[in-house]
């Protein structure tokens, strides 16, 4: 009897370490581009990443918009995450700072929260949003990540296979160029901070670098991010107006002044 | 006053009103001279001023999006408006590109600022393979692409004119007086530069100070004295033409008359001190506004133009109320 005992508690254990062995083995297959490898750390993590995400937004579709986020940008930077035996807290991470950021923003709703969600809302985000991440307000990155993901998700929604839709070509295409202008040495704390969630002083002492360092480095990339992010956006409207077959070229009478 | 009628009625230092003139001379109410322009809009009875140094940007520091949009509606055009402002979302990169297309699209060059020089100027074309503008101010005609019209500047600030409307010229006169009044009293909205310039007679009180306290920035007085005393001399060619135009078929126009007369005789007083100033500290060298004569004799001029100012906008006043009451277009009496 005692014996079985011991087994049935030990049971839970064993079963995370086997998930988590299983995780590490699918964390490299995802990393080296195996879409099925990617899918299988979904399925097998989706329930308790919205979990996390509901405990904190108290919200469904609120937490259901951060998993799909969340999700989208882990598999974009698997390659970012250093020790591909902490996928689940890794994940945890970003779910927990992109809760918080829709959160500080007001949700998808902006300034009109539906009113069930107002009081645990603002405990939550008061209680535990005292990071570094205050310091400086990183939403027009997160705005372009949220929309080229939502561009993604609509994608997932139209085609048969999810997976498939979500992990389009074009959404991986847009981040590489939005990365473009960006040096090697500010193009890994860039991802460091954004990708791989960790904070500036994190960064700091991974890097060897001081926290002002970081924060210049950040603020400077995030300059030069936001100007290419611009620059596509501008790129795919002309785009957009070729493939709708709109007027190419159109110049008046120069005016009189 | 000899050097007004020399004056080419064409061109103004007001650029916002040479803007707003060039495009809808795109419309159907291409016949709109500059002068009218001026009037109508009420730039001709402006004064924006920095009561700090008389600073350069002085002019051109009003709530740009109201009182252009606002400028087209007394001229009896509906108008859209972008004020965005930087960070911009791609979304309102977009919206802001389509709006100038479309206007161009429509016939109609686009109204902004800051093309070529901090003034105002307009889009009037595009071409999408080479991806920028065809676009002329003042300064330049020239082309700039659609990102750096997007990155080099603050705020995308366009208004485009949607549609023409039909026009009644007695709301157009008593929609101007409205402005020229509100304006004149320091009654404008202000919006973020509330507290920051001094307007209407008010304008030239902070003027006199800086002078007095010898103050101004040699360029930025220059530059406001050639603006101002450019647009009192549009104001009286204005109020001139409106005494002429409009006939003694009855009370109403015979009291138009009357009344713009008697305003245009105190704004060519007004004219005549400030071009006297005008001379004194030629643009873009400036003179020497910190010599005491030269200030002190300026501080006698910006008085005299106020006093007569105060007069002129008294009869404004007085054809505003008139005009407030009056609403008939044909009137058989």
């Amino acid at each position: 009897m005692g014996h079985e005992l011991i087994a049935e508690d030990r049971l839970p254990v064993l079963l995370q370490e086997h998930q988590k062995v299983a995780d590490q083995a699918l964390v490299e297959r995802a990393r080296r581009g195996d879409q099925e490898a990617f899918s299988e750390l979904v399925r097998a993590h989706r329930a308790q990443a919205y979990g996390w995400a509901n405990k904190i937004t108290r919200d469904s579709h609120l937490a259901e918009d951060i998993v799909q986020d969340a999700l989208i940008r882990a598999f974009l930077h698997l390659g970012t995450l250093v020790d591909s035996n902490r996928f689940l807290p890794w994940l945890q991470r970003i779910i927990r700072n992109q809760a918080f950021m829709k959160l500080r923003r007001g949700g998808p709703f902006g300034k009109e929260q539906p009113f069930t969600t107002i009081g645990s809302a603002g405990a939550g985000a008061a209680v535990d949003f005292g990071s570094d991440n205050q310091a400086i307000d990183w939403g027009d990155i997160d705005q372009i990540l949220f929309r080229l993901s939502r561009s993604a998700a609509e994608e997932a929604k139209r085609s048969s296979d999810p997976m498939k839709g979500l992990l389009c070509h074009e959404l991986i295409e847009n981040l590489r160029m939005l990365m473009h202008g960006l040096g090697l040495r500010e193009r890994q704390i860039f991802e460091a901070h954004f990708f791989s969630e960790l904070s500036p002083s994190e960064i700091a002492s991974l890097f060897g670098m001081t926290t002002a360092n970081v924060y210049n480095l950040l603020s400077r990339s995030r300059a030069k991010v936001q100007k290419e992010r611009i620059r596509v956006s501008i790129r795919n409207y002309v785009q957009q107006r070729a493939e709708t077959g709109q007027k190419r070229v159109h110049i008046l009478r120069a005016p009189h002044i | 006053m000899s050097e007004m009628q020399n004056k080419d009625w064409t061109r103004t230092w007001t650029t916002a009103a040479m803007a707003i003139h060039g495009a809808i001379a795109y419309t159907d109410k291409h016949h709109y001279s500059l002068v009218d322009v001026m009037g109508i809009t009420g730039h001709a009875f402006r004064i924006n001023i920095d009561p700090d140094h008389i600073d350069v940007a002085g002019p051109t520091m009003f709530p740009g999006g109201f009182l252009v949009r606002r400028n087209l509606c007394n001229l009896g055009f509906i108008s859209n408006l972008s004020d965005t402002m930087k960070p911009y979302t791609p979304e309102k990169v977009e919206k802001v590109l389509a709006l100038i297309q479309q206007s161009i699209d429509k016939g109609y060059p686009a109204i902004t600022f800051d093309l070529f020089m901090p003034e105002f100027g307009l889009i009037y074309g595009y071409d999408d393979e080479r991806q920028l503008f065809h676009a002329k101010d003042v300064s330049k005609e020239g082309t700039i692409t659609y990102t750096d019209f997007v990155e080099k500047r603050n705020m995308l600030w366009v208004t485009t004119i949607s549609e023409s409307l039909p026009h009644s010229k007695y709301e157009i006169l008593r929609m101007a007086l409205d402005m020229i009044v509100d304006h004149t009293r320091g009654r404008e909205w202000q919006h973020i530069f509330q507290g920051q310039y001094a307007i209407g007679l008010a304008g030239y009180d902070a003027w006199i100070a800086c002078m007095e306290r010898r103050g101004a920035d040699p360029f930025g007085n220059a530059y406001n004295i050639a603006v101002v005393s450019d647009a009192r001399e549009f104001a009286v060619q204005f109020l001139r033409e409106l005494a002429n135009r409009w006939d003694g078929e009855n009370v109403v126009e015979r009291t138009v008359r009357r009344l713009a007369s008697q305003a245009a005789a105190h704004y060519e007083h007004t004219a005549e001190a400030l071009v006297e100033m005008r001379e004194m500290f030629p643009f873009p060298q400036g003179g020497q506004p910190d010599d005491p004569t030269a200030a002190d004799r300026s501080a006698e001029l910006l008085r005299i133009a106020k006093e007569a100012e105060e007069k002129g906008i008294e009869v404004l006043e007085t054809l505003l109320d008139f005009m407030k009451a009056y609403w008939s277009e044909q009137w058989v009496n």
